[in-house]
């Protein structure tokens, strides 16, 4: 509780200010006339459409089309707007359209599209436009797709897209990476605000409640123009559920029940939205058990070890969220402010903290309960997002403050005395509170010219406590000034490209760890982190272009620079991480790392057919890595083979392929392959955690598509190959190869009235036993999680709805 | 033009790929660890000399070598803190493609008796680390 007060004290002034300087936007807007738009939708023999969504980007606000196809949104302030048109089997449109003291007819032609590929609009692409004119690869998932694919946390619901993969710390425990590049190199966005937690451990995850989430988008390659430091590899931007319809009062139920780890999660919203005033508000459990394997015990340098039950004792673990959007859509803009609040638990495998030991590895009869040792994390974030019609033009402001408070907990060790001030079972407690904002200024110059202004800046600031000493307390200030711009040749061609200057001030605090005598009188002092200052700057550009060089290829180019700054745990980490059982060792010298990244995109995609191949090609300077030195820390240190953290250059290159083929109305194929290789010019080595190449096929067939109470039901099949991975860092293991299958089916069915969404997975289908190369617990040879069965429903209701369409 | 654009991608990674493969290749062998002495289950008294005889070996250069000797009783997990367990790394340099190494270890007096493991570990020059080495043996009155 102490802590989260500290948040809404220690940033009362910044919060404070925020609804002022929104009001102050919108008064300055609040008498200007409006104007309303209008026009009809036809399909391409000249037939009216009904039920086409026609809506304005910027304030969200929208029509849909009559049984004419006629539609007209009213209450438009003279300005620029992205205009989307979207219906359900025909391709989507996406324009750029000037409001000028006038009302503004517009017709549409729609394209019948082929099955699912659908132009998705994708918002992580900065000028707003469509998937085809963007320049660099985006993937898009929905929140039907989430609940479709759901694993046990959500990077494995995730895992098909190609060329995205994570790293796990058991179930609940999941970084991202994209293209091999994971940590500090890969930007989680949530709500418009990077998440900003202790990204650069293999233990710590995205804390985030998955439920939330209406749809992910991942940048596959760098978005440092716009994210600066950290965006280098790639972006996995979390975007909320689409805002609550005018007049209703709604909500959804979603359930979720896992064999494995007798996992249950159960989420509740509601949402309402009367005239342009909505809130939307969430509450999420997720409660799990140790996770089964399909083996009973395992080896680990010459010894085996029991799993007692087949399962991994203290891998479980609990998850509670809760969150609250509320804010308003008017014809000035949007702006809403969102509070959440996530907290974890999770244990670990005692025989990975240190080496694994017989006594450690017992029974302890209970299946559900947390031990030491585990890890307690709690984030909190308020963000508020506005768009705001300024000078004809809009004005995004995204602010946000977190508060990420990180407690690892593990029993003291044997021969270590402390005075009663620190908790005994407390190693670590890190508490890092950020604020940062981003104000971007979209002006649309003419049909053709669009610019985008950027302004960011960030605060940081860490303090420690616990027995242990890992990295030290410290704060980090940074901000950036960019230029985006994007230029539509013709409806054929488009270029885009900008520039981005950084600067950062990063201080770190004095640390001496005193190590008490058994009486608790101060033996020694060790000074572990010492006090100094380093400040960063760099530029990075960008250029690329999208080009459809007919109606079935698309090619896109993108090549850039980017950067990311050493982070502290670089710079100054200095301690046993009991995780990895080494010494880490930071370098208080490091340069900024710097890459140079091209890659290409071929899309060819001919009515039931869809191919794309995107390889990449990608090379860092002064990339930071670990290196052992050879050398055992000292006993007082904490013991463990000590690592530091050097630079040198490195190069990653890869592709992935998706394949989409519709056989048949009700037969769906899909192929997806990715491949990453990297390469350390330094070491003559591989990077650690190198990712294997894999291939997805995946079957799908359709079974009723409206039948009674039934649609949609469908059966699916996936096999997925994983190659080995021979390819290592100095003492990791080599991972030998793995083929799954895994089962899915699920409809949508009516009990009553109601509408409700079955989905049903079975995961690991024939109960393989295999390894993970990615997986925290790879270095003791821990077996995956057998198979598992997933039951998930989702029931969305209505409570009032004022205005039937 | 595609198969252009394809083309030259493959040209442009193909001398790094030309290149990495010239490099000489790291070493990335383990080093080994035999322990003769202490032997598995030896039991020692209290003042009693325990004496480590082990043979480490690389295929270039020995580094360091470490002796983790603790309680088999809980590993630091779930320990009292008054407790008079022997607790003690013991680390020295090696050099050298071979080395065996002897030395006395005194049980200090006020150990507690029990049950004890007895770890050792090496690295080599590059940083390799040996798979490492367990003895158990007691502490007896």
């Amino acid at each position: 509780m102490r802590e989260i007060s500290k948040v809404f004290f220690g940033y009362e002034g910044s919060l404070k200010k925020l609804p002022l300087l929104l009001l102050m936007m919108g008064l300055g807007v609040v008498n200007a006339q409006t104007y309303n738009i209008r026009g009809i939708v036809v399909d391409t023999a000249d037939n009216p459409i009904v039920g086409v969504t026609i809506y304005l980007h910027e304030t969200k606000s929208g029509a849909t089309s009559n049984i004419e196809g006629w539609f007209e949104i009213k209450n438009v302030k003279s300005g620029t707007y992205h205009l989307h048109v979207k219906h359900l089997g025909f391709e989507s449109i996406s324009k750029n359209i000037k409001v000028i003291n006038a009302d503004v007819e517009i017709n549409f032609h729609l394209k019948h599209a082929t099955f699912e590929f659908e132009q998705i609009l994708v918002e992580s692409d900065m000028m707003r436009t469509g998937k085809i004119e963007q320049t660099q690869t985006i993937d898009v998932v929905n929140n039907d797709y989430l609940l479709k694919s759901s694993g046990v946390n959500l990077m494995q619901s995730l895992e098909k897209i190609s060329g995205v993969t994570y790293i796990s710390a058991g179930t609940g425990v999941a970084k991202p990476i994209i293209r091999g590049m994971g940590f500090n190199r890969i930007v989680t966005v949530d709500n418009g605000i990077v998440q900003d937690g202790q990204q650069w451990g293999s233990d710590h995850g995205l804390e985030i409640d998955q439920f939330g989430i209406g749809r992910v988008e991942i940048l596959k390659g760098p978005a440092s123009l716009v994210y600066g430091s950290d965006a280098m590899g790639g972006l996995l931007n979390l975007k909320p559920l689409p805002l609550p319809m005018q007049g209703k009062l709604a909500g959804a139920f979603v359930t979720s029940g896992q064999s494995n780890t007798n996992l249950y999660a159960a989420s509740l919203m509601l949402e309402a939205n009367k005239n342009g005033v909505f809130f939307r508000t969430r509450a999420s459990v997720r409660e799990y058990a140790d996770y089964k394997v399909p083996a009973d015990s395992f080896s680990f340098n010459r010894y085996v070890f029991p799993l007692y039950n087949n399962s991994l004792k203290n891998t479980a673990g609990k998850e509670e969220a809760l969150s609250f959007t509320g804010g308003i859509n008017k014809s000035w803009g949007v702006t809403q402010i969102t509070a959440s609040a996530f907290r974890q638990w999770a244990g670990f495998f005692p025989g990975a903290h240190g080496r694994p030991n017989i006594n450690l590895l017992q029974n302890d009869g209970n299946n559900r309960n947390i031990n030491y040792p585990y890890q307690y994390v709690e984030h909190l974030k308020i963000s508020s997002n506005s768009s705001v019609l300024f000078k004809k033009n809009w004005l995004e402001i995204d602010l946000g403050v977190q508060q990420n408070l990180r407690k690892e907990k593990e029993e003291l060790h044997t021969g270590v005395y402390l005075p009663s001030y620190k908790t005994a079972d407390e190693a670590l407690k890190l508490v890092l509170h950020v604020a940062s904002s981003t104000i971007k200024y979209h002006l649309n110059v003419n049909e053709k010219w669009q610019h985008v202004f950027g302004l960011s800046a960030k605060r940081k600031e860490n303090k420690i406590a616990g027995y242990s000493f890992l990295i030290p307390a410290f704060s980090v200030t940074e901000g950036g000034i960019f230029i985006f711009s994007e230029y539509r040749k013709s409806e054929k061609i488009t270029f885009s490209g900008g520039v981005r200057a950084d600067g950062g001030l990063t201080n770190i605090s004095a640390y001496t760890d005193t190590i008490y005598s058994k009486e608790l009188l101060p033996i020694f002092f060790m000074e572990r982190s010492r006090s100094f200052n380093r400040s960063f700057s760099n530029l990075s550009t960008s250029f690329g272009f999208s080009w459809v060089t007919n109606a079935w290829f698309n090619i896109k180019f993108n090549i850039g620079s980017s950067f990311r700054y050493p982070t502290v745990a670089e710079l100054a980490s200095n301690g046993l991480h009991h995780g990895a059982f080494r010494y880490e060792r930071g370098y208080a010298n490091l340069k900024s790392e710097r890459g140079y990244q091209t890659d290409l995109n071929v899309t060819f995609q001919k009515k039931q057919v869809m191919f794309r191949v995107t390889p990449f090609f990608n090379y860092f300077s002064n990339y930071i890595y670990l290196a052992p030195s050879g050398k055992y820390a000292t006993a007082a240190e904490g013991g463990g083979q000590i690592y530091n953290y050097k630079q040198g250059n490195v190069f990653f290159t890869g592709y992935e392929t998706d394949v989409d083929i519709h056989i048949h109305h009700r037969w769906h194929l899909g192929l997806i392959h990715d491949f990453v290789y990297n390469y350390n010019f330094s070491t003559s080595l591989p990077l650690p955690f190198s990712v294997p190449s894999s291939v997805t096929l995946e079957k799908e067939y359709t079974l009723v598509k409206e039948f009674k109470r039934f649609s949609d039901l469908y059966i699916g099949l996936d096999s997925r190959y994983v190659f080995a991975q021979n390819r290592v860092e100095r003492n990791e293991k080599i991972t030998p190869q793995y083929f799954l299958f895994n089962f899915s089916m699920g409809s949508t069915f009516l009990i009553g009235k109601q509408e409700v969404i079955f989905v049903f997975q079975v995961r690991n289908l024939l109960n393989q036993k295999y390894f993970n190369h990615l997986s925290f617990y790879r270095p003791l040879n821990l077996p995956e999680p057998g198979r598992n069965f997933t039951i998930s429903l989702k029931i969305p209701f209505t409570i009032i709805n004022s205005k039937p369409q | 033009m595609i198969t252009k654009a394809i083309a030259s991608i493959f040209l442009i990674t193909l001398p790094v790929l030309i290149f990495s493969c010239k490099k000489e290749k790291a070493d990335t062998e383990k080093p080994k660890i035999t322990v003769n002495a202490p032997v598995e289950d030896a039991a020692y008294k209290v003042g009693e000399t325990i004496p480590f005889d082990a043979t480490f070996s690389d295929n270039i250069e020995l580094s360091e070598y470490a002796i983790d000797i603790h309680s088999a009783a809980g590993h630091g997990h779930g320990r009292l803190m008054n407790t008079n367990e022997w607790d003690e790394e013991i680390n020295g340099n090696l050099t050298g493609i071979l080395q065996v190494v002897k030395r006395n270890i005194v049980v200090p007096t006020g150990a507690d008796t029990g049950s004890y493991h007895f770890i050792v570990t090496c690295l080599d020059k590059a940083g390799n680390e040996a798979d490492f080495a367990e003895v158990d043996f007691k502490i007896i009155e």
